[in-house]
């Protein structure tokens, strides 16, 4: 066997053992999630604890629709909307700004400031729902969607605002001058040579934020608690009783929760690493 | 008529003075160089004239007007970067566009005038690409060609050639020059590289660490530098500089370099009596050096060290002493087996320079 075949025989054995530990690993991540629709297209508890393992004998989408007329999952979705969007909205405006002023500007303690607000993303966010009740008490912010925005807001700064800044970096200082020199003012500086270029970073800091709001359960329980305000993920409560727990209701009600974001993240999950990675790397 | 005057001026970064108390003027017209080594100050000259810095102290003049605190949209200055600054996301068209677009110019105005500016440049077929699908030079010329579209009063250029190789690099100095002198725009342009200064500029403006060393058109400073700064940064290879003392004997002067003394008409220098026995440093450029195998008048023991043949000429390494070596820079080919060997110098006195 010539040198040549003995290397091609070994990269091939190394393929199939790498194709074979990732199958393994997805198995492990996405069975979960395939035995929650399973279950959730079955008619009955019984049918559920009889054999839980296996597919639906007859499925159905009975589940789905009691559960989002129970636990009104159209008035779920919709604040959840509201609190995702204005998150986001409000986060990609604020740290588009700040990440500009960290990058372009030199002040005294700049980089002391930055790593304040990096190191956040140290901290639990579990640790500061305390502090953060007695606050937004104090504010009238409580049962209330915008008190539950700007706490989504403080606690989300950290990692946009890490590679927000590093997108700036990236972007060379001289691309701004020659836009000041052929005679643009601040804004068109910003709306059409800084701005275009930072598209990427924000798209993926926007998925990210969208991610980490949509799903968010704690905070919103926490702060909110008349059901005309709850988000989706609190509206999974509305099956645990005190003494069953509807489990179809349960199975679907996740299924209408998770699904949505993670439709989105397997459309942009190529841009999310892209811009996550490229952020990071060049940070 | 669009001169531009530098009078005093002073630029600081903290306790860092990037240009101190710089003064020139560039004619209508002119081309101007700005010459020196990394972090002499010529780029923050190009920034003080085109606004994106305001100066500390002095005055600068475009035209007639002073334009100290003036921002960058009103000086009517344009622009050509190192690195070109080319907008990535916006096509050739949008990019040669942009400077009219932003000023309200009608939009078939801007058509005429970007095909017009594309066309002088032959960039005409590249019009609908990004700057990441064209090649160094390509992006040159459309960096040019937004620098050229508004008409400015002075064109301003930071090293736009050192990214190109050797070749694109000399056939683009000639082209530069050739737009130049074609459109009468009064330029300003900094590059490190002495060949491209010596070739491009009708005024050369040679900086380090700040201060102005010497102006004058090129041969001047080729030919009469003021200083050893200057003398050794232009020529290629450098001015020889040796240390010597000289004495003065009624119409001659006599260079004693310790390994040898020359003696020559006391007409070919300016004042000598000034710097009658002193110490001074002797310059002589390579071309003005004559090699001869046997003695001559006012001649020099040197061992050729090293040849490196160019061709049609060669320039030889010599050893004076233990601590003096100098280039002579000799028509023809030397051999290797030449090496070793002992030869006389004779430097022409009219090209002998003397620093104090």
């Amino acid at each position: 066997m010539s040198a040549i075949d003995s290397g091609r025989i070994k990269r091939l054995i190394t393929l199939s053992l790498i194709y074979i530990l990732l199958s393994f690993f997805a198995l492990i991540y996405i069975y979960p999630l395939v035995w929650i629709v399973f279950n959730s297209l079955k008619g009955s508890a019984g049918e559920i604890f009889s054999n839980p393992w296996a597919p639906p004998v007859n499925p159905t989408f009975k589940n789905y629709i009691d559960a989002w007329q129970i636990a009104n999952f159209g008035r779920l979705y919709i604040n959840s909307i509201i609190v995702t969007s204005a998150t986001i909205t409000i986060l990609v405006l604020l740290v588009s700004l700040a990440g500009y002023g960290f990058s372009r500007f030199r002040f005294r303690g700049r980089d002391a400031l930055f790593l304040i607000f990096v190191s956040g993303y140290m901290v639990p966010s579990a640790s500061l729902v305390i502090p953060l009740y007695f606050m937004m008490r104090n504010f009238g912010l409580l049962n209330n969607l915008l008190g539950l925005i700007l706490a989504y807001v403080g606690l989300n700064i950290p990692l946009p605002l890490f590679i927000i800044r590093s997108f700036y970096n990236n972007i060379p200082a001289n691309l701004e001058e020659a836009a000041i020199i052929d005679g643009a003012s601040p804004f068109t500086v910003f709306w059409e040579i800084v701005f275009p270029l930072l598209r990427p970073g924000i798209a993926s800091i926007g998925i990210w934020i969208a991610l980490n709001t949509w799903n968010e359960f704690l905070y919103a329980l926490t702060f909110l608690s008349s059901p005309g305000t709850f988000t989706v993920p609190i509206g999974l409560l509305s099956f645990f009783g005190l003494y069953a727990n509807a489990w179809g209701l349960i199975l679907a009600g996740f299924v209408i929760v998770l699904a949505p974001l993670e439709i989105i993240y397997m459309i942009f999950q190529k841009q999310i690493v892209r811009g996550l990675t490229r952020g990071a790397i060049r940070a | 008529m669009t001169r531009v005057v530098f009078k005093n001026v002073t630029k600081k970064y903290g306790n860092y003075v990037a240009v101190n108390n710089v003064s020139f003027e560039v004619e209508h017209k002119e081309f101007a160089v700005l010459l020196g080594p990394s972090g002499s100050g010529k780029t923050t000259i190009l920034k003080l004239i085109s606004g994106l810095e305001f100066p500390d102290k002095g005055e600068i003049w475009i035209g007639d007007r002073i334009v100290n605190k003036l921002p960058p949209k009103d000086r009517d200055v344009a622009m050509v970067f190192q690195n070109y600054a080319l907008y990535p996301h916006k096509t050739v068209y949008e990019n040669l566009a942009f400077p009219l677009k932003i000023r309200h110019v009608p939009k078939d105005e801007i058509d005429k005038r970007v095909k017009s500016i594309a066309k002088l440049l032959g960039i005409d077929r590249l019009l609908e690409r990004k700057p990441g699908q064209l090649s160094g030079g390509e992006q040159q010329r459309v960096a040019l060609g937004r620098a050229l579209i508004r008409e400015p009063k002075v064109w301003l250029l930071d090293e736009p050639l050192s990214n190109l190789d050797a070749k694109l690099r000399t056939y683009m100095r000639a082209e530069l020059k050739k737009l130049q002198r074609e459109l009468g725009i009064t330029t300003i342009y900094v590059t490190h590289d002495q060949v491209e200064a010596m070739t491009l500029a009708d005024k050369l403006i040679v900086l380090n660490e700040g201060v102005v060393q010497q102006i004058g058109s090129p041969r001047e400073l080729y030919e009469k530098p003021a200083n050893v700064f200057v003398a050794t940064f232009i020529g290629s290879p450098p001015m020889n500089i040796m240390k010597g003392v000289v004495r003065v004997h009624g119409d001659t002067i006599s260079l004693n370099f310790g390994f040898g003394i020359i003696k020559l008409d006391k007409k070919y220098f300016e004042y000598p009596e000034s710097y009658d026995n002193k110490e001074v440093l002797v310059g002589i450029r390579p071309e003005d050096i004559k090699i001869s195998f046997g003695k001559e008048e006012n001649s020099l023991k040197a061992v050729i060290d090293i040849v490196e043949s160019l061709g049609s000429s060669s320039i030889l390494n010599l050893v004076l002493d233990k601590d003096t070596l100098i280039k002579a820079l000799c028509p023809g080919y030397f051999e290797e087996k030449m090496l070793g060997k002992e030869v006389y110098v004779t430097f022409n006195p009219e090209k002998i320079r003397i620093f104090v």
